[in-house]
């Protein structure tokens, strides 16, 4: 099996004394080894909470209910907590959305990484470590001496490459990076795209991108899935995705994103607003939306099937 | 801004704050009861005793000048005469304030050790019966009077189980008396650390008995506000995103709580520490008459009992002048240990 | 305006505003088992001390009621002091003074810190600046020895005692006043309004204040707790009420005396009915900043 990670009905909720709210519902993917997945989803999606719950991640009142995380064949929801810490930053690390709340105001950024190369490599010196530190600096295009600086000193780009920095500095597997590029502006955002490959080639990393951009996973993934209220509507080869997405919600997506090169284009967005995720829709969740629907959406919830080739869907449409 | 600028800008402030109060507490002592003499007489006095009084105080000299006079002498420590004894307020101030300084100095740690202790425990199992318990004893604790707690503490460990003295000092004869070095003496007036510099364990010892009631009453009290403080910024910290990445970085939950949560929760404590100062005199004053401890508390209730108004402006004169320092070191010390304001 | 005023919803009426303030007090959700114990605690502490005269079983000044210094029996509930005055109907008395005058300086908090905080606020520059200074300079200062010097100097009754609180407290008020001010002020809503026309006092009553209320009950609450405190200190220090009358910091001071032959009757009950009072409005305040905290 050449897969890293093979996620089985995974299932999050959030219980407050008000109302359960299911996140992320019965969500079945796998990822091959050096291959990158876009997650992809509007605010609510249930996209990040996905990318937390792969590292037991999910604070309270966040429970994982039930399902099976297999990476390189350990079930990480099974282990005990000690086993999933070492897994934690050494095997699979996660890069942040905001990197400046990432990153402990008070502490200097080259202590983030000696504290941390320190924890699971305890025979490494605190000297050591610190140069290893400045050595991923160098890596990443950040001046060495500038590990003994405070967060709060580093630009934005700047910042998110110190916290790209610090998922790599292992050398893990995996890397999760939840809307890694989100706060930043389009050219640094590019920048940072660009190192994120550079890396994943010289490291052989494999990767999951989180994000709500098309844009971003067009260019950097090689598989996208994609998600609405907590339920993963189509899964595809990213050329494949844009080229003939299957699912009715996929296409109105990608149908909403503005095309420059046509001019006169009307500004196409997806009638309605999503679910209330403490209130959802009976059968499937896009239904009220849907241009398609017909009763069976009303009543059943489409199942994730193969349908053309390695394309995977959540439709009725689709038998 | 860098941090001598901050410095600067910070002391700028102080003084006309500290002006303010300093005017005020002039002219409440003056222009509204009239003349402090008369306070003090009443109606009934003869007029000649009361103008010679007024003279010896320099209570007849223009009131502007009287007020140039008043702020000259603070600049040089002169804090007035007593009306009662004609004896310098400074000197009486000095020799009382030690007691208290001693009192709020062990009252202040125990409150910071108990509440930060509770506080982070509490924060740690938030929602869960522990959590529930301490919040409540924050709110117990700060309705408490502090002269009941002390009531309480002395009915219980002085009267009923004779293990500690209900009040005073120390043992007759067991004055610290500091530190002599041929020509060289220094006593502070601070019991605990007399015995300490003179290297007499006994009488360190001994003053430590005295201390341990009054310190922990008006320290639980205070440590009310320590724990409710110390428990939400914790609570809100836990919530940040560098936690959840110093999680995913598996570094262990020990390490994530003292390393990243505690150092970024408490120091916001720090810039309530000025309030807190505030909270610990009005607490002593009450803790030393509870006590009998002969503090600056007990001098300044004495003092208004005995009309001795210029002693008493003398000793909020003092109060002010040590408030505004206090408030001064803490936002500048916060300025320093904050790296966003500092660098 | 008058258009606006047209279109304004049914239901804006007195009575939903009031059904949704109860509602937001007492409603499901967080702190509100302390908001709940804490009223329960003010209401019966209230009606209480203003029913005295109906429900004290003995007159609280009268001495030699029973014998003095006698434990709490069946004739005595609370025992006796050493003047032999029942302490029953000394507790019950004793609240009057020190809730009057924290009530006294509330009202007087509320008077004077809500309008100078939204004033200043509103206005902003050199007079907020200016306003700003003399409120830190208080704000620091310890209230119980300010209360002292005010006290000791223009002497003792309700309305002193509550200036003398009041002086001290007004600083807080008047800093959460502002400080929602400021962040209204440059709320979408506000800018709005300012733009069709509307005059600053109309702005500041109708769209600050409704959302500055929150912050200062709970500033309220607080105040009145440390009110109680506060006075009863100074009546346990002898800056009170003359002495005989009910007061329960004064029992404190009498009580005191008797601690040493093991009386502990005098002084529980008294020093209870302080703290059940600091407590009740202590309660309300936590279970408010709760319930916030969780919006």
């Amino acid at each position: 099996m050449n897969e890293l990670l093979d996620v089985k009905e995974l299932c999050v909720e959030y219980r407050t004394s008000r109302a359960t709210i299911r996140a992320v519902k019965d969500v079945s993917f796998s990822l091959a080894k050096g291959s990158t997945l876009g997650l992809v989803g509007e605010s609510g999606s249930g996209k990040s909470t996905l990318g937390h719950a792969i590292v037991r991640l999910v604070s309270p009142p966040g429970v994982i209910v039930r399902g099976r995380v297999s990476f390189d064949g350990i079930d990480l929801l099974s282990i005990d907590e000690d086993g999933m810490r070492k897994i934690r930053g050494k095997r699979i690390a996660m890069v942040f959305q905001d990197p400046m709340s990432s990153l402990s105001p008070v502490k200097k950024v080259g202590q983030h990484f000696v504290e941390y190369i320190r924890e699971h490599e305890p025979s490494t010196s605190e000297a050591e470590a610190l140069q290893r530190a400045k050595a991923t600096f160098e890596d990443l295009g950040i001046d060495r001496s500038r590990v003994d600086d405070y967060p709060h000193q580093f630009s934005g780009g700047m910042r998110q490459r110190v916290m790209i920095g610090l998922a790599i500095a292992l050398q893990p597997e995996l890397i999760i990076a939840d809307e890694p590029t989100t706060a930043l502006d389009v050219v640094v955002e590019a920048q940072i795209l660009e190192l994120l490959k550079d890396l994943k080639r010289k490291y052989s990393l494999s990767m999951i991108l989180i994000t709500h951009n098309m844009g971003v996973v067009a260019e950097t993934t090689d598989r996208i899935a994609v998600m609405y209220a907590g339920k993963l509507m189509e899964v595809a080869g990213t050329r494949k995705l844009f080229a003939d997405p299957k699912n009715p919600y996929t296409r109105a997506l990608l149908q909403s994103i503005p095309n420059i090169l046509l001019d006169d284009q009307e500004l196409r967005s997806i009638p309605g607003s999503p679910p209330d995720l403490a209130n959802p829709p009976t059968g499937c969740p896009f239904h009220p939306r849907c241009p398609h629907v017909f009763d069976r959406c009303r009543v059943e919830e489409p199942k994730l099937k193969k349908v053309d080739g390695e394309t995977e869907t959540a439709c009725h449409l689709f038998g | 801004m860098t941090l001598r600028t901050y410095i600067a800008t910070r002391i700028a402030l102080t003084l006309p704050m500290l002006l303010f109060l300093l005017t005020l507490v002039f002219f409440v002592m003056r222009i509204l009861p009239g003349n402090p003499v008369l306070l003090r007489f009443e109606k009934n006095a003869d007029p000649q005793l009361i103008a010679a009084y007024t003279h010896r105080l320099g209570l007849d000299i223009p009131l502007w000048q009287q007020y140039w006079n008043y702020l000259v002498g603070i600049l040089h420590g002169d804090l007035g005469q007593s009306m009662v004894t004609f004896e310098p307020v400074s000197e009486q101030i000095f020799s009382r304030f030690p007691a208290t300084l001693e009192l709020t100095f062990y009252s202040f740690i125990i409150a910071v050790v108990v509440g930060i202790i509770l506080g982070s425990w509490a924060a740690r199992r938030p929602y869960s019966k522990v959590d529930g318990g301490i919040k409540l004893y924050g709110i117990l604790v700060y309705a408490f009077p502090v002269f009941f707690l002390g009531m309480l503490f002395q009915l219980v460990f002085g009267i009923w189980l004779g293990l500690l003295p209900v009040g005073g000092r120390t043992d007759v004869g067991m004055v610290p008396q500091g530190l002599t070095l041929g020509a060289f003496h220094l006593q502070t007036g601070l019991y605990t650390l007399d015995a300490l510099l003179g290297g007499n364990l006994t009488q360190f010892v001994v003053a430590l008995k005295y201390l341990l009631l009054p310190s922990l009453t008006l320290g639980l009290v205070i440590s009310g506000i320590f724990v409710r403080i110390t428990r939400s910024n914790m609570l809100e910290t836990f919530k940040m995103e560098f936690v959840t990445a110093a999680r995913a970085r598996g570094l262990k939950e020990s390490t994530v709580v003292y390393g990243y949560v505690l150092r970024n929760a408490l120091l916001p404590v720090i810039t309530i520490m000025g309030l807190e100062f505030a909270l610990l005199l009005s607490g002593a004053v009450l803790t030393e008459t509870e006590f009998n401890i002969l503090g600056l508390g007990t001098y300044l209730v004495d003092r208004i009992t005995f009309r001795d108004y210029t002693a008493v402006q003398g000793t909020v004169v003092f109060l002010a002048v040590l408030i505004s320092a206090i408030s001064l070191i803490v936002d500048v010390l916060y300025a320093y240990l904050d790296p966003r304001i500092r660098l | 305006m008058a258009l606006a005023k047209k279109y304004y919803p049914r239901n804006s009426g007195l009575t939903p505003r009031i059904t949704g303030l109860i509602r937001s007090g007492f409603g499901p959700g967080a702190g509100r088992g302390f908001i709940m114990a804490g009223v329960a605690i003010v209401v019966v502490i209230s009606a209480m001390s203003i029913f005295a005269p109906y429900i004290s079983p003995h007159d609280p000044t009268q001495i030699s009621v029973g014998p003095a210094n006698s434990p709490p029996s069946s004739a005595f509930p609370l025992g006796t002091d050493q003047y032999g005055r029942d302490l029953l109907s000394r507790t019950i008395w004793g609240g009057r003074f020190i809730l009057l005058v924290a009530v006294t300086a509330v009202v007087i908090c509320l008077a004077v810190g809500v309008p100078i905080g939204l004033a200043s606020a509103y206005r902003g520059g050199n007079v907020d600046r200016s306003v700003s200074l003399v409120m830190d300079s208080m704000y620091a200062f310890p209230s119980l020895v300010l209360a002292i010097v005010i006290i000791g100097v223009f002497g003792v009754n309700i309305v002193n005692e509550a200036i003398a609180l009041a002086v001290v407290y007004v600083p807080s008020y008047y800093r959460v006043v502002r400080s929602q001010v400021l962040t209204i002020k440059e709320l979408p809503y506000v800018e709005a309004a300012r733009s069709i026309g509307g005059k600053s006092g109309h702005i500041l009553l109708k769209y600050v204040l409704p959302n500055v209320l929150p912050s200062i009950v709970v500033v309220a609450t607080i105040n009145f707790a440390d009110s109680i405190l506060t006075t009863a200190g100074l009546d346990f220090i002898g800056l009170g009420l003359p002495v005989n009358l009910p007061d329960w910091g004064i029992d404190l001071t009498y009580g005191r005396a008797a601690l040493a032959q093991g009386a502990w009757w005098v002084i529980l009950f008294s020093g209870l009915m302080i703290l059940l009072s600091a407590l009740g409005f202590g309660l309300i305040s936590e279970g408010l900043s709760e319930r916030r905290g969780q919006e």
